[in-house]
């Protein structure tokens, strides 16, 4: 049986709010990750910076994911998993990163789909691999899903 | 933002001397909500119009009208 709870909407915010988070922190993992494998200077002051983002994005998405534990008792299972929420601007702003994130994967996913392994493609990513270009998509579509929350769910003081 | 949509939130909310929040917490909803509701950058439901409406006491048509 579904579990019914009436969220406040100011909750239902945070907990998006730190979904986008999550979802930027992730794509800084990713990249952080990708780049440390391109970097072949090990000693190089940029590998350590890599290495570092690589460490503190990975903390953070710890972070954040025990942060939205919380929300588990206040917000619907819906919400909590599906992202699906009763205040209508913060479903509004869900459905709408979830929509871009969607066809930014779609997208990406038939062009590697039909492109990954011609000669032209594999010549210009060279040194990355196939699997690399799958990373850089889902930290695409990880930074956008984070960006636009972020952005729709900005403080605006202008106009209380 | 809706181009054809206008509203009057901000005018009964200055009349009625209520904030955003509390606005928002009375029709239950967030105030993020009810900023861009107010500010023409989302275009609410039909419940919410009824309940904004209800709140100040007067009909749709006059919290909502067509440009």
């Amino acid at each position: 049986m579904a579990k019914s709870i009436s969220a406040l909407p100011e909750q239902e915010q945070q907990y998006l709010t730190i979904t986008g988070k999550a979802s930027i922190a992730l794509a800084f993992f990713l990249l952080a990750e990708l780049l440390s494998t391109v970097i072949s200077k090990t000693d190089s002051v940029i590998y350590l910076l890599v290495d570092l983002t690589l460490f503190v994005s990975f903390i953070y998405c710890i972070v954040l994911a025990a942060k939205s534990m919380k929300f588990a008792k206040h917000i619907s299972n819906l919400g909590y998993w599906a992202l699906k929420f009763n205040d209508e601007y913060v479903d509004y702003v869900s459905s709408f990163s979830l929509r871009a994130t969607c066809h930014i994967m779609v997208i990406g996913g038939i062009f590697l789909a039909y492109s990954g392994d011609s000669n032209w493609f594999i010549g210009l990513i060279t040194p990355l691999k196939l699997t690399d270009a799958l990373q850089i998509l889902l930290c695409l579509a990880a930074a956008t899903h984070g960006a636009l929350i972020l952005w729709k769910l900005r403080k605006e003081e202008l106009y209380e | 933002m809706n181009e054809d949509l206008d509203n009057h939130i901000h005018k009964l909310r200055l009349q009625h001397k209520i904030s955003q929040q509390e606005l928002a917490d009375a029709i239950g909803v967030s105030r993020k909500t009810i900023s861009t509701v107010e500010t023409g950058r989302f275009t609410p439901s039909v419940v919410i119009a009824l309940k904004i409406a209800a709140y100040f006491s007067v009909s749709v048509e006059q919290v909502f009208t067509l440009r």
